[in-house]
């Protein structure tokens, strides 16, 4: 699929599945200096509005000090040809970094053989064309 | 107030508290041990309001949990082409 690469960053789109709800998020970064996947709650406000008590609350450190996020499983995700069900994904308050609604990261892009193609600003899985690896 | 402490005195909701008591797991768990204990939150979209907005030191927890265990990470880290950049 197409990367939009714009402000420096590469701007893709995910869906998640929950609660019988079909979600398209635009506007996640492709990060692979990120270990976890990364949603804003403002992105899912319409359809995260309760604190669940099987939620897994994450205390994220760094400039500026300490910040919840929560870690809650999701029927399932889907990003180009990867799809996983169900997802434990990561929500957190993305307000610092306007107009982006989270962070494609390695949980995604390492199970899913993506290759980002920086010459035409592709995302795909694996090698595929001129210079495929033999096995 | 130990969280046991707290779980009998407010069974199953919502509870804002301040961290008094903490000690790591590993390096990336940190089991707290200690609250002081703000207020109950009945309602889960308080609670989930409250979570996001609650000040350095405090969180918002769901007595069901026996022990307060909670991942560490760090924030994510996005540098963006300024917009006065060429």
């Amino acid at each position: 699929m197409k990367i939009d690469y714009r402000d420096g960053l590469l701007f893709t789109s995910i869906t998640l599945v929950h609660g019988g709800h079909r979600i398209l998020i635009p506007d996640v970064v492709l990060d692979t200096g990120a270990v976890h996947s990364l949603i804003s709650i403002d992105a899912v406000d319409e359809w995260f509005q309760r604190y669940e008590p099987d939620d897994q609350l994450i205390f994220m450190h760094g400039l500026g000090g300490s910040e919840a996020a929560v870690r809650r499983r999701v029927e399932s995700v889907q990003f180009d040809t990867f799809s996983a069900q169900p997802f434990d994904m990561d929500f957190a308050s993305l307000r610092e970094h306007p107009g982006i609604n989270g962070l494609i990261g390695l949980d995604i892009l390492i199970p899913g053989q993506f290759v980002i193609d920086l010459k035409h600003f592709e995302v795909h899985a694996r090698y595929r064309g001129i210079g495929e690896r033999s096995q | 107030m130990l969280w046991s402490e707290v779980r009998e005195l407010f069974p199953n909701q919502y509870v804002l508290v301040k961290e008094l008591k903490s000690h790591y797991v590993g390096e990336h768990t940190l089991h707290i041990e200690e609250v002081a204990l703000v207020r109950t939150i009945s309602d889960p979209h308080q609670a989930w309001i409250e979570l996001f907005s609650a000040p350095a030191g405090h969180f918002v927890y769901h007595t069901s949990h026996p022990e307060i265990v909670i991942e560490l990470k760090t924030k994510p880290m996005v540098r963006r082409r300024s917009i006065h950049e060429n």
